[in-house]
Formats: structure tokens, sequence, C-alpha cells
């Protein structure tokens, strides 16, 4: 199907975004990458009037670093993410994630704000950046307001963003020293898939006392929104590391997930293999081997 | 053997610079003045009786040029084999895509526009999927036949009842092959012209340029001369680009309009309306005896020919007997249906119902070499056919490679110390197929291949023929048979496009027929055309014909390099002396091939048989159930190879889609509706998935194929599906019946394995 006409905006400030978010309300929509929007559009899935273009505004890219924190412009594209030297140590973990986002063309153009309101449960960056704590600030004529990405994220395609704002950057905090990362995802193949379940792992340890220190799992693909799993999380914080405590973790945010049956994978499929990627992911995240898992 | 400048050479396909360079231009890419776009209109019910069709608003949208419906058609009943098409749909629809109108307009958007605009009144009819439920008493008949059945086939041969109680080992099971999409890159597309005498040039990606325009000429109530079909380059086709309504609609909208018109399915529609894999349930039994014999096959297909049969009963007949020419095979029992459903015709896909079986047959050899302690390569290579020898259905083995094959494989891919080797996750599977190089039953009219090859004054070679190049390197081969022929390089010789005004009458590409049929014809013409230069040189020599050579781009005689011409210079003088006319060889091949006898089915059925086996080595992830395909290994009987590149490409590719199907495709259609009708969520195999793949070519010179060579088109892909689940079957001592195996299938059933332990 080919995109039904619409009016193509190009506001040339952020003030002008806004306005125009201002006039038209829920006719328009913002255009990033437009890697899943014209999809849908194509689709017929969604039909906007307007779309306002903010590839040209150079305010939302880049990526800044300030004394403890990072500030990831709403425009920086996967493949930034990939290759930006600033992402080091438990940052590295969203560049990780980036890339396994679909394939190089759509990395080259599909965009972390885009990302994030497009609002997939299958979003590949919002695992990591579920457990890396970041919030985003959205931006209107009214001015800036910064919350939790948890509290943005409300449900398959939903968001917090309401209909005057955009999504401006979002900010990371410095991850704990000495974090130990990963993130698995499991698809259909093993290049250029969706998400059938994927985990993010961040753990700090205490290596005398052999123990966990702080634990934080994000799931994706299992629930309405990606999710942290916070009962598996508390089952191993401070807990002494070993292969029965991580499994017994594992089953736990197999427990505490929402899965769904898709054309992708059954419900049940989805929650087993929860169990078998958290246990993955956190032996990875150790060092320990595992086999060869997912994309 | 021949010491051929040309023939065995791999070279790069002759078009491939320009399509990689984004040069070529495909059939969704031309353009002619005044071209207008047409879109379909297509069901959005499985089966339901159309009331009414009210096209007033779409006609009165600016840029729409005309609305038609099947009122504006012929309405003439048509097909390839039955007579069960109507351009558009008359009085009812029979599956989700269906064609009820279409609209032709200034651009595909105001097209699509329109096709919103379109109103239609359905009465919704109960509606039947499954092949089986469509065979009960009380099914909703498709198209009042008889418990839906299109057709049925019978082969009884020897005393199976008998010959299995006398078998040391009998294995049966219930296999299902899924519907499957060919996932060519070009979808169909289409430009069709009406002159204003009324004739019609069809530009078509079509396999079978001359046999569509027979068909075509019948829906459309024209005499054939008033059909003219061009193929331009197209973008792949694998089985599924013969005939399509696509392009009679854009024929009675260019009729309407006077205008040409371009139709291109987008993949969506592509995924609906196509030409899919045909579905098969197989109910197989072997038996052997203790020394591993293979003695008699018992087999019963229903297949799912959809809501027009198409090649689908074809399709179900060859999935019924061909393997019996595999094998010797004493005692047989043969039973296939086929059965109209409410989805999607379905019709050839690389293997034309081989493919199906040999996932069946492949698998149960396992089982029995397996029953009997047996080497399931030794099980091959005891049962398989050799040269020289006569099928149980009179297929003549001209020449067959399959020992050599399973040797080699088994030799390149360490399957012996693999298999002892056994470690719980990891295993390796083998399977053989054999396949035909054209068939006769195919082509009921006439088996046979012919060319043309004209020279003009300045010394170019342009070579005609009547086959189709969808991609697969038909062209090349064809310009290094007539540069063998003339002694030229390949920079002399140009392939020109399939045109029905100056092609020979060809069948088409199908049937893994291309390198033989075409690669013969296009051969006796270069050899015409040789004649005639030789003569020409002779005169000039003051000798005879057959005193010269043409090597090296000079016509010689032999033994005297010293008199000798250049190609361009007796070419010259020829065509000069002749008045002008260029030297234009004709020339055709029939071979002996007999039309199967209709009850018996007895009869050699293709000049050259080719064969091959596969192995794939596979690692389970036996929690997640994940397979990883770590190594290939094909070795293939193709004859003399032509271009060996060319074939190992071939083969590379009939190995992904093979793994594909194996693992991971699938059309998921409920009540009648695709539900993954894109490449989203149609899985089709990346980079990564694909692991290295051995080729290994096994070069028996066949007596009629040309300078000895077979097909490679099919039987590249038709043991892939057997040699994966045999794999799987190693690692885990799992069967797995049912395609593709998805790693939920694979789950499951190690649960209920470890349960039932």
């Amino acid at each position: 199907m080919r995109l039904k006409p619409f009016e193509f905006l190009n506001p040339s400030s952020l003030e002008d975004v806004f306005e125009l978010l201002v006039r038209y309300g829920n006719e328009a929509k913002c255009l990033a990458g437009g890697t899943d929007l014209l999809v849908q559009m194509k689709q017929r899935r969604i039909l906007p009037k307007r779309l306002i273009n903010l590839l040209p505004l150079s305010e939302l890219k880049g990526i800044h670093k300030a004394e403890d924190s990072l500030r990831i412009g709403a425009l920086t594209r996967h493949v930034d993410l990939e290759r930006s030297a600033f992402l080091e140590k438990g940052w590295n973990l969203l560049a990780l994630a980036a890339t396994k986002i679909g394939s190089p063309q759509i990395r080259h153009l599909g965009t972390i704000g885009g990302n994030l309101c497009n609002a997939s449960p299958s979003a590949d960056t919002a695992p990591p950046l579920l457990v890396l704590h970041a919030t985003v600030c959205l931006s209107s004529l009214k001015g800036n307001r910064q919350i939790p990405l948890e509290a943005f994220l409300t449900g398959p395609g939903q968001t917090g963003l309401r209909e005057d704002e955009i999504l401006k950057e979002v900010i990371l905090p410095k991850p704990p020293e000495g974090s130990l990362f990963t993130y698995l995802k499991l698809g259909r193949r093993k290049s250029m898939d969706l998400a059938l379940v994927s985990v993010a792992v961040l753990v700090t340890i205490n290596p005398e006392r052999k123990t966990f220190e702080q634990v934080r799992l994000a799931l994706g693909s299992v629930a309405p929104t990606p999710i942290r799993a916070r009962a598996a999380e508390k089952q191993l914080g401070g807990n002494l590391i070993g292969e029965e405590a991580i499994r017994e973790a594992a089953e736990t945010a197999a427990q505490e997930c929402q899965p769904m049956t898709d054309l992708r994978a059954t419900a049940e499929y989805r929650r087993e293999m929860v169990k078998v990627l958290v246990e993955r992911a956190v032996k990875q995240s150790l060092g320990f081997p595992i086999p060869p898992t997912g994309i | 053997m021949g010491n051929y400048s040309m023939i065995g050479h791999s070279v790069p396909q002759i078009d491939a610079r320009d399509k990689v360079r984004g040069m070529t231009e495909f059939v969704s890419d031309l353009q002619l003045p005044g071209m207008l776009y047409g879109k379909i209109l297509r069901s959005s019910y499985p089966h339901a009786r159309i009331l009414h069709i009210d096209s007033s608003k779409a006609r009165r949208l600016k840029g729409v040029k005309a609305v038609v419906t099947a009122e504006d058609t012929p309405r003439v009943p048509f097909g390839p084999r039955t007579e069960d098409w109507t351009i558009l749909a008359v009085d009812k629809v029979r599956f989700v895509g269906d064609e009820v109108a279409a609209v032709a307009a200034v651009d595909e958007e105001t097209a699509e526009e329109a096709l919103d605009l379109i109103r239609v009144e359905y009465e919704e009819l109960p509606a039947v999927f499954d092949p089986i439920e469509a065979m009960q008493p009380g099914a909703p008949l498709i198209h009042g036949k008889e418990r839906n059945i299109v057709s049925e086939f019978q082969l009884n041969k020897g005393d199976i009842e008998r010959a299995f109680q006398e078998c040391a080992v009998v294995y049966s099971a219930h296999y299902f092959t899924n519907q499957v999409y060919q996932a060519y890159l070009e979808p169909m597309a289409c430009v069709v012209q009406c002159d204003p005498s009324g004739r019609l040039t069809f530009y078509l990606a079509t396999q079978i340029p001359s046999m569509t325009r027979i068909t075509y000429a019948k829906a459309l109530g024209l005499p054939l001369e008033k059909i003219r079909v061009v193929v331009p380059p197209y973008g792949g086709a694998f089985g599924a680009k013969m005939e399509t309504n696509l392009h009679l609609a854009g024929a009675i909208l260019s009729q309407k309009t006077q205008k040409p018109v371009r139709m291109v399915n987008n993949r969506e529609e592509d995924f609906m309306a196509g030409n899919p894999r045909v579905p098969m349930y197989i109910d197989l039994k072997v038996g052997a005896s203790q020394q591993g014999k293979l003695i008699a096959k018992e087999v019963k297909i229903i297949g799912a020919s959809g809501a027009r049969a198409v090649y689908s009963m074809a399709i179900v007949a060859t999935a019924c007997y061909r393997v019996d020419s595999l094998y010797r095979f004493e005692h047989l029992r043969t039973e296939g249906v086929t059965v109209y459903t409410n989805t999607v015709p379905t019709s050839c896909f690389r293997g034309f119902g081989n493919a199906q079986m040999t996932f069946a047959l492949e698998s149960t050899l396992d089982m029995i070499a397996e029953a009997l302690k047996m080497d399931p390569a030794e099980l091959r290579i005891k049962n398989g056919l050799k040269t020289g020898e006569v099928s149980i259905h009179g297929w003549q083995i001209g020449s067959s490679g399959l020992e050599e094959c399973v040797q080699k494989a088994v030799e390149a891919s360490g399957w012996k110390r693999k298999r002892e080797e056994k470690r719980f996750g990891h295993g390796i599977g083998l399977a053989c197929c054999n396949h035909v190089s054209g068939n006769r039953a195919f082509s009921r009219e006439f088996d046979g291949g012919a060319g043309i090859v004209r020279i003009g004054r300045e010394g170019k070679v342009l070579v005609y023929h009547g086959e189709s190049d969808m991609g697969q390197g038909q062209k090349t081969v064809f310009a290094q048979i007539v540069a063998e022929e003339l002694g030229v390089g390949l920079d002399r010789i140009e392939v020109a496009q399939v045109d029905t005004d100056l092609s020979p009458f060809g069948m088409g590409s199908f049937a893994t027929r291309g390198t033989v049929f075409g690669g013969n014809g296009v051969k006796a013409a270069a050899r015409h055309a040789k004649e005639q230069l030789c003569e020409i040189a002779a005169e000039l020599f003051e000798t005879v014909p057959s005193q010269l050579e043409l090597r090296e781009g000079k016509i010689s005689v032999i033994g005297e390099p010293e008199r000798s011409l250049s190609f361009e210079k007796v070419v010259e003088i020829g065509v000069l002396r002749r008045g002008g006319a260029p030297i234009v060889g004709t020339g055709f091949w029939v071979p002996d091939t007999v039309l199967p006898d209709p009850i018996t089915k007895y009869g050699n059925i293709s000049p050259a048989y080719p064969f091959a086996c596969q192995i794939a080595e596979v690692e389970v992830d036996t929690e997640t159930g994940h397979v990883t395909v770590l190594q290939y290994t094909a070795a293939h009987d193709v004859g003399k190879a032509v271009n060996p590149m060319a074939i190992e490409g071939q083969i590379e590719g009939g190995v992904v889609q093979g793994i594909g199907w194996a693992l991971m495709e699938n059309m998921v259609v409920e009540k009648g509706k695709v539900l993954n009708p894109d490449f989203r969520d149609y899985v089709m195999p990346g980079p990564l998935d694909i692991p290295p793949i051995h080729s290994f070519l096994v070069e028996p010179v066949d007596p009629n194929g040309p300078f000895g060579a077979k097909g490679i088109g099919e039987p590249a892909l038709n043991p892939s599906t057997a040699a994966v689940a045999n794999a799987i079957y190693d690692a885990i001592g799992i069967r797995f019946t049912e395609l593709p195996i998805t790693p939920e299938k694979i789950l499951r059933a190690l649960k209920d394995h470890q349960k039932n332990k």
C-alpha cells in the first residue's frame, strides 16, 4: 500500500514544533527516523493528516556527557549509539542493545526517541534503559518535565507523552562502579527480527564475599510494556552468587512477567524463555560461559 | 571428453554487472508513454456471493480512467489445466484475495483510493479451509465439484499386501508439508498495451511466455495472433510466475482505456493472491528387507489446491510417484487427491511436489536405516538407481551420479566420524533426491527446445530462445553454448529477450528444463549458423566445409593455421555476398520422451535425470529449541557443468530456501486469511542463519543433455528439509514429521519425551 496523502510540516525550531503541536493536536505526528511511523501509515493503522519533521532540529541530536550523567538527544540514531565513545562502562549496555535492532538500514534511520515513543513492548532500547535508571525529558511550550522511563511507558503503543509534548532527550545517571551487564535477545532468526523475549541485566558484586550487591533486571516482549523483574532482582540482591540462586531467580522472573500469545510465539513459550534467558543473561554478565543465544 | 573453451568454465552471469549496478529495468520499472497504473480490488471474504457492485463513486474520482468488473470481461472460464478461472469474480468469490474489480488511474495512489470507493455487497457463504474437511460430505462446494475433489491419482504395481508381510522392517508415518511462499524479490508484475488494432502486447514476468499466450487468448476471447508476449528481465519466480489474473486485469484495463497499463502486486497482495506451495498431508509406509533392500511403498497424499486448481493436481501427481525412480521399489500403492479449499490458489514452487515427498521419504528412510542398524548413506547407495537402469515407471536413467554424490558428501562432511562422536544436541543428517530435466507429463503438446541464432554484418551474435531467465543464469548458459559452437568469446554474444513475435515457441522454464531443452535448442541453431559460415569460408579457402574449424574467433582450415580468417571477416563477406541477409541459424531438438500412459503412468518422461545428496550438521539448543545449522554439504549430479559458478549459486540458493522451509517459513492462515503477509512475520533465514555451504559437482556426461549437461534448479532444494530433519533426529532422537520444525515444537517434543521416559 502507498502512503495516503498528508501535509509535511518543516519547523525550523523547537518553538515552531511546540506551536504546531498546540495547533494540530492529535491530527499531527512527529517524524523522526520513520521506521515505525511510516510503516504504520502504509498499513493504514494510523492516518495522521500532518507530519511534523523533527529531523533538521540539531538541538535534538547528539550525546552529551555531564559530570555524572549522560544526555542523549531524541534524534540520536541507533548507529550513533553503537559507535559513541561516551557509551562506556555500564552505559555500554545501551550500545550493545542498539546493535541488535533491525537491520543496518534500520539502525541508520531509527532513533532512540522514536523507539521509546513508539512504545512497542519489544523495543530494544527500553530494557537496557530501564536497568540504567533512565529518565526522559519531555518538552513543550510550557517547559520541560522529567519522568522516569518506567513511568513514561504505559502500554503497548502508549506513553505518558501529552499531545503538546515531544520527547527531547534521555538522561542516564552514572551506573554503579563495577557494573556487570548484558543484553540477550531471542528472535525467530539470528538477525533482523523483533524480540520474542529480551533481557537486560546489570549487576554489581562483592568479589570477597562472592555475593550480588545491586541486581537490576528488565524484560522485553513479555508484558504490555518492557518491565523490571523486581521480585527476581530482590531474590538475588545481597545473596551468594550461585547457579541454583540464579536459576531460582530466573523462575521468579518467568512468574512475574505477563506474556501473551501472538503470531510470533505462545505465551507459554515466552514465559519459558524468560527463565532461560534471565539465567543465561545473569551468568553471562558474571562471565560464566553460556551457549550462543539469539540475536 | 571435449576440450572446451566455454563449457565448464565459471563465468559471471552476463547480466550480473547491470543488475548489481541497478541498471537493469525490471518489469515493475517499465514506463511507456501515457501509461496508467492498475490496481485490483480483492475479496476480503473467503467465500461469498457477490450481490451488487457499485463503482460509480470510484469512476467519478479525478484521475480514474477505468473501473472494470466481470461485466467488462468475456466471462469465459479458462485455466492452464482445469477451466476454473475467470479474470474477475463472476457471481462469487472463493478466497481472500480473489479478484473482484480493477481500476486504472493516472497514478497508483489514485488507483488505490478508487478501490476504497468501490462498494461491494456480499452474502457470506460457509467456507472450508482444510482439504480433509473439504472432502467431507456436506462441506461447502467451492466449484460445484463432488466433495471438492479436483482430481485423483492412482497407481498400483506388484502385490503390496504380500510385499509388506515379507518385509523385515516397515515404517509408517503421517507427514505434513506446510504452505510456503516463493518470496522472489520482485512481486508479480506486468505492463499491457493495447494498440489501435486491438492487438495486445504483454510485458510479463512469466516463466512460460508461449503457453501463457495461449491461455490468455482463450480468456480474452482473442485469436492467438492478437496477443504478443515479451519477457523483460524480472526478479525471480521459483515456480510461481506462470499465469496470473493480474496480467489479464491489466489487459482488460488497457483495452478499456486504450493506454498501456502497469500492474504490480504489493507484497501483501502477492502473499494473499500469489501462487504458494501446495500443502500436503502425506501418509507414507515403506518396507525393506533385512538386507536393506527397499521393497514396498504405500502412499496417500491429500493436497490443497486452494480456490483454483492451477497446476496443483500435477504437483500432487509428481509427489505421488517421482521418487519411485530414485530407488528400486517393486511394489507400490499410491493414491493422491487434490482438493479445492477457500484459500489462495497453490501451485508450483521449486521441487513441484517432489520436494514435499522427498521430505517424507527421506525422513522415513532414516527410520528404516536405524531399525536395520544400517548406515543411512549405505541404504541410499544400495537402493539408488544407476546409469543404464530403467525405473519401475519406464524412466531411462541415461546417467546417474547418485552413488558418487553420496560418497562425496559423506567424505567431505566427516559423516562417519561425526556420527560416531555422539553428543546430545548435536547431529548430522543426510538426504538424497532425484529429479527431471523437463517433464513430458507436464509438456503435454510436445517436448522439445528450439533456438535462432542471428549474426549480423558486424559479427554480433544474437540468440533467440523461447524459455525464460528469471535470474537463474539461463541466458549465460545459452550464451556459453552458442559461443562454444561458434568458437567466439562471450562478448560477441547477446541473448535476446523472449518476444513471441520473434522467438521460437518455447515451453518455458519449469521442471528444471532450461539447460537441457533451451540449451539443446540454441546449440542446434548455432550448429546451423556454423554450417553456413563454413560454407562461406570453404569457398574462400577453396576447400570443403568439413575441413574447417571455428576457434578463438577465427575460421581456419584444420591443421593449417596460417589459412584462417577472423569470424567477423567471414560473416561480413557472407552477408555482403548474400544481398545483406544476416546469417540465421535455426535449430531444434526433440528428445525421445513419451507421455506417460494415463493408467499405468509408464513412460520415460525426461531426457535426463539429476540426482543429489545433501548433508546437514546441526546444533539444537535444548533449552530454547533453536536449531543452528553448523555446516552444509551438497553434492549434486548435474551432468557436465556448463557454468560451475552459476550451479554453485543455484545449490546455495536451494539449500537456503530448504533450511528456511525446514525451520521457520510458514504462511499462517486463519479462516482463509493470511495473517503474516509481510517479511516481518513471514520469517526467512537471514545471513547469520546460513552455515557455510560446501558444494560438490558430480559430472557424469549425460547422453542427452547439451555437452552432457543436466538441470539443477529444483534438486538444489528437494533434499534440504529432510537433511535438516534427519540431523535434528540424530541430535535429540525426536522425529519431526511436520514442517516447519520450529523452536516451540522442538521444546514441546523434548518435554513430552522426558515425561514419557
